[in-house]
């Protein structure tokens, strides 16, 4: 089986086999349009990716290797978030930081399915939360004026009376 | 993370390190250890690599090069816009508002225009605040489709009716969405004295009113307080020109008359109507809008409705239908349920018969009036049309042995130009009423309780006639018993016939002048009021043998009516009925002599033997699903009028269910024969253009169905006989001479498969 050889940003070489590797939109247009021929030994730089998160891109792609390619239809832009099967919600969970970083590899990569998954996962996390629970959750700060505050804390109110 | 599963997992992680020398930085080692482990621990835990096969880059990396990761956990604000986005399209449209609050920048993303294309609040009923405050997330250019739901379902708790839609919302929508394409309203409630259809968005290509119900179902505003309220879809083809899509579902208040309103959109290509109970007896609508109108349609759902043979032939005329979709409503697809349906229809039927004309059978005792069913005089119940909100009926009241007459269809027609919606029915004589109770204290005024009288209500403006007249009350209408027939039949009563020709007429401006008078001194201007429409109406056609000095009995000094030529016909006069037995029954000494007379005009006049000598009872009804309703408000927005033709029998109300004379409507096969009875000129000999036909559930479609199809319609490439009665012989003969067109049906297995998914998704055509 041909091999090709990916570094992560932190210098580590996988040798992975190119079929798998082929998920990434990246990786296969970068072998087709580079013409890289099996067997070489030249090493694919992915300088965006670490070794952890680039392990965890490769188990997934390994999984998933045999997936249809993903139809795109722009039409059926279904909205479902609870559709993720069991093997993807067991890899994915993961703890926040490296579920950003899969997705940032997932994009950076180019790897769609894995994308989809990954951002559904963050929307499932937010789905159904209050806008405090959502701070609580991703860590994020408040970073509205007071007055912004008020004006958004006025707006509930009215809108929660009735 | 569970240690212990940390410790199970540690030694697999270490043998599959390998060797290789990981490139550390030593203060990102710290940091990451935590890090590290969890992902050594989920990789196990999730036992990916025991189910496939681990690749080599797996297990030959060495775990600590993890220590590289970066050492602070990424924040999902490190995620750039694009990304975020992402998963924002993931999210529905209530789940973006909490989203804007959390901070700045997501509030920036959130006001993205392409999260806005398709603004969905349907997680969630939403109250009329919630429904304006969301409506501002719309985005100007780029929202086309917004989908909201209301508050329906809380029926009956308090905030059930709260309007889903205002004018304040649907201004601001218009400035938020100038390019809107879709509304869909699902369980909203729409008060439609606030709110018409003219003020949706005019560009609406695409409106769906799912569940909905409509303030005239309000019941706790007095009805005479609110304004005439119409349809909500009148004059909507001239409003939403470009509406190509139209979805009335499940919505009671869609009537038959609304059929013509829909078949003049210009550009209508499909319509739903599934679930909507009174689409019922659609015919002389259905008719005429097929006829003149729907010349685009191509789509028509009519599942769950109703419907009949007749109803559905009418669109047989639709050219330019391409799919048909039918399924029988599944409390009707039981012998029992059918038996049910129809013994309810009865009953109500009867019982808004009583409510409808209770003086025809009973006294001014309005508790009577429902509790008390009618003697069954005719030895039959009296059944009615099913009610029509929102226009003018006109009931034909069966008489006994009443010859026929078109003339007195043609000139009623011609009297009654109350509207655009008239529709005629026939009704069953009321049975007879006791006379004894008739005869109530005659002295109206001193009645607190007249008022009250419901339905009744004529009674009530009736009662001062009588006193004045200073006579007994006797019954309005007893078939049997000639001396009660109204007074201007007075001399006529040996005349069965006229006896037995009755209008009603309801008139809610004259209930409202009457009801005025009430409040004011009642008995004097209602007597003068009484005696000019008398006037103004004897007129007209034949006048009534009425007295001399009559009316000056009433004591107001109104002339008497003059005689007037007899004209055969329709003589619409307003009268009470009051007055009329009163004058009868002053007059009983002068019978013989008038009879005579009347005798002798009649002679000389065959036509009177066709004359009509109504008198005209003003009333008002507001016939509504709901008897109780109906018997609380006694009033309403819609006219109802009673005729009594004596033109036959009332066939009752029951559901007939699609058989195969409903769908051998469409088309013509080469079985002429049967096709012939059928709409043998009416229609054209033409082949049906229907592309996908729909027939569910209904046990009277028979293989004779598919025998017309196989050669009445082309075109066809899907048909649905799920649940019918169709053979498998049936069915391969179908196929044999249709090979392209996919049958569904029991005895195919493929089909079998799609009926139960159907039944999840009941809607297996929809996908096209």
């Amino acid at each position: 089986m041909p091999t090709i050889r990916l570094q992560s940003s932190d210098g580590e070489i996988f040798d992975t086999d190119v079929q798998i590797a082929k998920c990434s939109g990246t990786i296969k247009t970068m072998l087709e349009d580079l013409g890289m021929d099996e067997g070489d030994d030249e090493v694919v730089p992915l300088p965006n990716v670490n070794s952890a998160i680039l392990r965890k891109v490769l188990q997934w792609a390994t999984f998933h290797k045999d997936d249809p390619i993903p139809v795109e239809d722009d039409d059926s832009k279904e909205k479902r978030t609870d559709d993720i099967s069991s093997w993807d919600a067991d890899f994915l969970k993961v703890d926040q930081g490296t579920l950003f970083e899969l997705i940032l590899a997932a994009n950076y990569l180019d790897i769609k399915g894995l994308l989809d998954v990954t951002c559904k996962t963050v929307a499932n996390m937010i789905k159904g939360k209050t806008p405090e629970e959502i701070r609580k959750t991703f860590n994020i700060k408040n970073d509205f004026t007071p007055a912004e505050e008020e004006q958004v804390r006025k707006e509930n109110e009215w809108c929660e009376e009735k | 993370m569970d240690p212990s599963d940390l410790q199970n997992s540690r030694p697999i992680v270490e043998v599959s390190s390998s060797n290789n020398a990981p490139v550390v930085s030593q203060q990102n080692c710290e940091l990451g250890r935590k890090r590290k482990l969890s992902t050594e621990h989920d990789e196990i835990e999730d036992g990916p690599n025991a189910k496939c096969p681990v690749i080599d880059a797996v297990l030959s990396i060495d775990c600590s090069t993890e220590l590289v990761t970066q050492s602070h956990d990424v924040n999902i604000l490190d995620l750039s816009d694009e990304i975020l986005l992402l998963v924002l399209h993931l999210l529905d449209s209530d789940d973006l508002l909490p989203l804007s609050k959390v901070c700045t920048r997501l509030q920036r993303l959130i006001a993205d225009k392409t999260l806005w294309t398709e603004a969905d609040f349907t997680t969630k009923p939403l109250k009329t605040l919630e429904v304006h405050q969301r409506i501002k997330y719309l985005q100007p250019a780029s929202t086309k489709v917004l989908k909201l739901r209301g508050m329906t379902t809380f029926y009956p708790s308090e905030l059930w009716n709260v309007p889903t839609l205002t004018r304040e919302i649907l201004s601001t929508l218009e400035d938020r969405s100038p390019l809107l394409e879709h509304l869909e309203l699902t369980e909203a409630y729409l008060d439609m004295n606030e709110i018409g259809i003219n003020m949706f968005p005019h560009t609406l290509r695409a409106l769906t009113l799912k569940k909905c119900a409509l303030s005239v179902y309000n019941i706790h505003t007095p009805l005479m307080l609110q304004p005439h309220t119409r349809s909500i879809l009148s004059n909507i083809y001239k409003h939403l020109v470009r509406l190509e899509e139209l979805t009335i579902e499940y919505c009671a208040w869609f009537d038959t008359h609304d059929l013509l309103v829909l078949s003049k959109l210009p550009n209508l290509r499909y319509l739903s109507l599934k679930g909507c109970v009174n689409i019922k007896d659609s015919v002389p609508y259905a008719s005429l809008a097929t006829r003149f109108g729907f010349k685009k349609l191509e789509v028509l759902d009519l599942r769950d409705t109703p419907i009949s043979d007749s109803d559905i032939s009418c669109f047989n005329t639709v050219q330019s239908l391409k799919e048909l979709r039918l399924e029988c409503p599944e409390h009707l697809r039981t012998e029992r349920g059918l038996h049910e349906y129809n013994e309810a229809e009865r009953v109500r039927v009867e019982q808004l018969h009583r409510i409808a004309a209770p003086e025809l059978f009973q006294n001014n005792d309005v508790n009577q009036a429902h509790n008390e069913a009618p003697a069954e005089g005719a030895g039959l119940a009296p059944p009615i049309p099913r009610p029509r909100r929102g226009g003018l009926a006109i009931h034909v009241i069966n008489g006994n042995a009443v010859r026929r007459d078109n003339r007195i269809a043609e000139n009623l027609a011609r009297i009654i130009r109350a509207g655009p919606d008239i529709i005629i029915h026939n009704e069953r004589p009321p049975p007879p009423v006791a006379r004894e109770r008739v005869q109530g204290p005659p002295s109206p005024p001193l009645e607190p309780g007249a008022p009250q009288a419901i339905v009744g209500l004529p009674d009530a403006a009736d009662r001062p006639v009588p006193q004045q007249a200073g006579a007994q009350r006797p019954m309005e209408h007893v078939p049997n018993a000639p001396l009660l027939v109204g007074g201007i039949e007075n001399n006529n009563n040996n005349n069965n016939v006229d006896r037995q020709h009755i209008v009603r007429i309801i008139n809610r401006d004259l209930l409202h002048h009457r009801r005025g008078n009430r409040e004011l001194g009642r008995g004097q201007l209602l007597i003068r009021r009484h005696a000019e429409q008398v006037q103004i109406n004897a007129q007209g056609p034949r006048a009534p043998d009425v007295p001399a000095g009559r009316l000056n009995r009433h004591g107001d000094g109104n002339p008497p009516v003059a005689r007037g030529m007899e004209q055969p016909g329709i003589n619409v006069q307003l009268r009470y009925n009051e007055v009329a037995d009163a004058v009868q029954v002053d007059n009983q000494q002068g019978d013989r002599q008038q009879q005579q007379q009347q005798q002798n005009r009649e002679q000389n006049n065959p036509a009177a033997q066709h004359r009509i000598l109504p008198h005209v009872i003003i009333m008002h009804g507001n016939i509504h699903e709901n008897i109780q309703e109906i018997v609380h408000n006694a009033n309403g927005n819609h006219h109802q009028l009673l005729v009594n033709l004596g033109i036959g029998q009332l066939a009752p109300n029951y559901v007939q269910l699609i058989s195969d004379r409903g769908i051998s409507s469409f088309g013509v096969s080469r079985n002429h024969n049967f096709v012939e009875i059928v709409m043998e000129g009416y229609v054209e000999p033409v082949f049906s253009k229907l592309e996908r036909l729909s027939v569910r559930n209904y046990k009277d479609v028979t293989d004779r169905s598919l025998d017309h199809l196989e050669t009445a319609a082309p075109r066809l490439q899907l048909l649905d006989v799920t649940g019918t009665s169709v053979t498998a012989q049936g069915i391969r003969n179908f196929k044999l001479s249709r090979p392209r067109c996919v049958v569904l049906s029991d005895y195919d297995q493929m089909a079998n498969r799609n009926f139960n998914v159907a039944n999840c998704a009941p809607d297996p055509l929809q996908q096209q």
